[in-house]
């Protein structure tokens, strides 16, 4: 019972993680129509970023909570501003020109990765946290790492916030509305490409506080980390629907739910059924589990 | 077309667009006169649309100039160029189907719309505001056409620009539809594309006629009423061809 508490929790806070990643991805893809293969690389800035900022407060072996919480706020900045320099600098130019788009967010993905390798080392660094963070609760027996609870509520505050700020506020209305049709929000008289970079910083800053939170739930960081786990998070985008953010958090449960499970039962199912699950809803809903016909 | 000593809210001088290789305008000349609706006539594919897409920079001019009030737009992007004060209907709604009725009219006002504007809606077509909450994208193509216009209609608007509104609706849908628009005639100044001659009759003080992207006639609308010839040759109209 408590194997299966642990791995139920531990799965929830992987889904999480993703959501996080995901989130941000579906939400430029549901407006700019923009598969962003550069999101891994904003992921991997925000985990160094919040890794950068700890070290610098407290030291590289045990982070204080004031020097996470600060890493957290510097991790989702540090993603947003990336994300917007990316848009408005490399990407505005090219959206009559969808392929270009491809390689130019794949280009960055490679570039962001080496530039990191190359400022930080390649090799793997521990990411310290609070005491308190890095130890233990126990529920029912089972004994789960309190971070994995901290990713699990900061996921579900962002999909209340997503969700909020989808359906309530101005921005969200023209979010909507351009995922339908970019040119008449346009003959409304609302500067769509301000929209644009309104919701790739957000999927950027989405993406560095998922990476400071992704750095805590595995422990340790390196120059890959953004893209082994961005694979998951198309994936998650894809099953959930394209442009559907609660599809993306329904997914994400999913996916991090079966990981988990297939790991630990096998040495092999946990990525295999991920990947069964993707051909399994892609024959039977090919537009995804919540997503629209486009 | 424009009342001697008035300048135009909108003059279009030699305007040329394509459409990818297309050359679709070759040379788009008018007026339009303030306070005055000017109804855009000519057959499938003569450049009607164009030349609305081309006033609202959405296809941008290759050639020519457009200028509206005075000043140079013929350059300018479309929210720029709404925002001076130039309200669109399109040709085929473009409703946001997954936005309320309500939301899709929240979304079209702009800086400076007033409560007037959604009073005025709501005068015109109150069936909106009874279905406020429903999702656009599950209305009748009637009532999506209210809904386009009611977009439009929120703001104060110097210059209306719309597109073929009769446009496959049922005709006592059409009657409400002009009916609407004839209550707005003279508050603003409008510029209206319709194939429906009855609709452009009853609407349209002049006439501008576009024959293979080029102007070939501006004058009074009550002359190409009168004028069968004028109606046979270019709009399709009676027994000529």
């Amino acid at each position: 019972m408590s194997t299966i508490i642990l791995l139920t929790l531990t799965g929830l806070a992987l889904a999480a993680m993703y959501f996080l990643l995901a989130a941000g991805l579906s939400l430029i893809f549901g407006l700019m129509d923009v598969l962003n293969f550069a999101h891994g690389a904003f992921f991997t800035w925000g985990a160094y970023a919040a890794w950068w900022t700890i070290v610098q407060i407290s030291g590289e072996f045990r982070a204080t909570t004031s020097a996470f919480l600060l890493a957290l706020v510097v991790a989702t900045v540090a993603g947003a501003l990336l994300a917007a320099a990316v848009e408005v600098g490399l990407l505005r130019p090219l959206y009559q020109r969808p392929i270009y788009q491809v390689l130019i967010t794949l280009g960055i993905g490679l570039a962001l990765s080496q530039l990191t390798a190359v400022i930080w080392r390649p090799d793997a660094r521990t990411f310290p946290q609070p005491r308190w963070l890095a130890d233990t609760s126990t529920v029912f027996g089972a004994r789960v790492p309190n971070n994995r609870f901290l990713l699990i509520l900061a996921a579900l505050a962002v999909l209340a916030g997503m969700l909020l700020f989808l359906r309530k506020t101005r921005y969200g209305l023209i979010v909507r509305a351009g995922a339908e049709n970019r040119e008449m929000v346009q003959a409304l008289g609302i500067d769509v490409d301000r929209a644009f970079t309104l919701v790739f910083a957000l999927g950027g800053a989405l993406a560095g506080l998922g990476g400071a939170f992704g750095a805590a739930y595995f422990g340790s960081i390196d120059p890959q980390f953004g893209s082994v786990n961005l694979i998951f998070a198309f994936i998650v985008v894809v099953i959930g629907g394209l442009g559907s953010v609660t599809g993306s958090a329904l997914a994400a449960v999913v996916i991090g739910l079966a990981q988990q499970f297939g790991n630990y039962y096998t040495t092999w199912a946990g990525d295999f059924v991920v990947v069964l699950l993707l051909a399994v809803v892609l024959l039977i809903r090919p537009n995804g589990l919540l997503g629209r016909l486009r | 077309m424009t009342p001697a000593g008035t300048d135009p809210l909108l003059r279009l001088t030699d305007v040329h667009t394509f459409i990818g290789e297309s050359h679709i305008l070759q040379g788009v000349s008018f007026n339009v006169a303030p306070g005055r609706v000017t109804v855009l006539l000519g057959r499938n594919g003569a450049g009607k649309t164009t030349t609305l897409r081309s006033v609202l920079g959405l296809v941008p001019a290759a050639r020519g100039t457009i200028a509206f009030d005075g000043g140079n737009i013929t350059r300018e992007r479309s929210h720029r160029i709404v925002r001076r004060g130039v309200g669109y209907v399109p040709e085929d709604r473009d409703v946001f189907g997954g936005l309320t009725v309500s939301e899709n009219l929240r979304l079209a006002q702009r800086p400076g719309a007033t409560a007037e504007g959604m009073a005025l809606v709501h005068r015109l077509f109150p069936d909106l505001e009874r279905r406020s909450g429903q999702r656009a994208g599950s209305l009748s193509g009637g009532q999506q056409q209210m809904v386009a216009i009611a977009r439009a209609l929120v703001n104060p608007n110097r210059l209306l620009v719309i597109d073929e509104p009769s446009k496959g609706l049922a005709p006592v849908v059409v009657t409400q539809v002009t009916e609407a628009l004839a209550a707005i005639k003279g508050t603003t100044t409008i510029l209206l594309v319709e194939q429906n001659l009855a609709m452009a009759q009853a609407l349209g003080d002049d006439a501008v006629i576009i024959d293979n992207g080029r102007t070939v006639y501006t004058g009074p609308m009550a002359d190409v009423t009168a004028d069968e010839q004028l109606q046979a040759r270019y709009l399709g109209v009676g027994g000529h061809g």
